[in-house]
């Protein structure tokens, strides 16, 4: 029976960590701060043009799903409902950034945001490609889970 | 020796009565029927709770202090002991 | 006769009043100080979250409002349905007191493996676990500070005692978010 007991968990530990290969966080030493600043000018740029009543205009920094999705009327409607909870965009601060896939392709760069109306931060999640493309953005109530 | 005031019947489990008295002196005996005291009616230990606590003058905070007991703990002792008293025959089963 | 007493699990036979009253507002601070620290949020009785997103006051008025409410709710059942004549600071001290188990999540945090993982990690459900444990504990120590404060027994304590913790999980959960 312990054997038994001692090998379920033994697996359950090991499935738990195969989940997460996919995923792995960076230590302060190894994120590239060049990637992170574009992460962070581009999530501040977007938030406080959104707060200015305009819209962001994409260049070739973001990949083709990115922005056309985001177009002008869907970036109004977003910042509409983000004011709605939680008050205007204040400022971010960076906290901190993950890898995903195999080869570490993508950079989950996690920023931290204060708006007017919550007492908590928010996340803003940015997501680099291999090419320092933006290929994903978020803003959800931040956890320490990932 | 410490004897125990037997309180309970041993066949039917009912409070006992007081049939007689002896005086060691005189020898003379009183043959009647007597009810024990209420106080003598509750176990040891409630009877000692009860010396306990006139000897703390009736303070709960003084007894909780001497028996190293919380205070609600001394009070809800002498809460079941005035129940007790109240309802005597609660405590026959 | 008195309960049977440990420390462990019902410490109350001894200790109550001012002498859980302080004990027990120490332990709130250093849980509140250590769930600041470490992101770990009590929001309401029965649930925990894992963030560093907001300032010490709310930390604060988290660990407060999570035993204001249980200790209003119980010291009312106990002046309604008991027959002693009880004490507030009985009843606030020893449900105070109660809380110390929830130091142990927000200590295990502050280990640099616990503090950002993944939603699907053991770190995430070791620290549920833990958790798990530290409301079992709680919940006992909880019911042992109720029957003593308050000298309910049988269905009056057992019934009283699960009202108190939903109407104050219901109050706790309303307040918070209100000042989310």
């Amino acid at each position: 029976m312990k054997p038994g007991i001692l090998i379920f968990f033994a697996f359950l530990f090991i499935h738990l960590n195969s989940c997460s290969q996919d995923l792995k966080k960076l230590n302060t030493s190894d994120v590239d701060k060049s990637k992170v600043k574009i992460a962070q000018d581009f999530a501040s740029s977007f938030l406080s043009k959104a707060k200015n009543g305009g819209t962001y205009q994409f260049q070739n920094e973001a990949i083709a799903i990115v922005k056309n999705s985001l177009t002008g009327e869907t970036q109004k409607l977003l910042y509409e409902q983000l004011k709605s909870q939680f008050g205007d965009f204040q400022s971010l601060e960076y906290a901190e950034s993950w890898v995903q896939g195999a080869g570490q392709e993508n950079l989950i760069v996690r920023l931290k945001g204060d708006f007017t109306k919550s007492n908590k931060k928010l996340e803003i999640r940015v997501v680099l490609d291999k090419s320092n493309k933006i290929a994903g953005f978020w803003v959800k109530p931040w956890s320490d889970m990932l | 020796m410490n004897k125990k005031l037997p309180l309970i019947c041993p066949s039917c489990e009912h409070h006992l009565q007081v049939k007689q008295l002896y005086c060691e002196n005189c020898q003379t005996e009183v043959t009647g029927l007597y009810s024990l005291p209420v106080i003598a009616q509750l176990p040891a230990e409630d009877q000692k709770f009860i010396l306990d606590f006139v000897k703390a003058s009736g303070s709960l905070k003084n007894m909780a202090q001497n028996m190293k007991l919380s205070y609600p703990t001394v009070r809800n002792r002498l809460d079941e002991i005035i129940s007790k008293i109240d309802n005597p025959d609660a405590d026959e089963k | 006769m008195p309960m049977k007493s440990s420390l462990l699990y019902n410490p109350f036979n001894q200790i109550a009043g001012f002498s859980s009253f302080i004990p027990g507002l120490i332990g709130l601070l250093v849980i509140t100080w250590l769930a600041f620290i470490t992101g770990t949020h009590y929001n309401g009785l029965s649930h925990i979250a894992f963030a560093r997103d907001s300032e010490y006051w709310f930390f604060l008025t988290e660990s407060l409002s999570n035993w204001f409410f249980i200790a209003v709710f119980m010291f009312l059942s106990g002046l309604s349905l008991s027959k002693s004549r009880i004490r507030a600071i009985d009843v606030w001290g020893t449900t105070l007191l109660s809380r110390l188990p929830f130091v142990i999540t927000p200590m295990i945090r502050t280990l640099p493996v616990f503090q950002s993982f993944l939603i699907q990690s053991w770190q995430r459900y070791f620290l549920h676990g833990v958790y798990l444990a530290s409301l079992i504990w709680f919940l006992i120590l909880l019911f042992h500070a109720f029957k003593i404060s308050c000298n309910l027994k049988n269905d009056k304590l057992v019934a009283s005692f699960i009202i108190s913790m939903v109407l104050a999980e219901i109050c706790t959960t309303i307040f918070l978010k209100s000042i989310i």
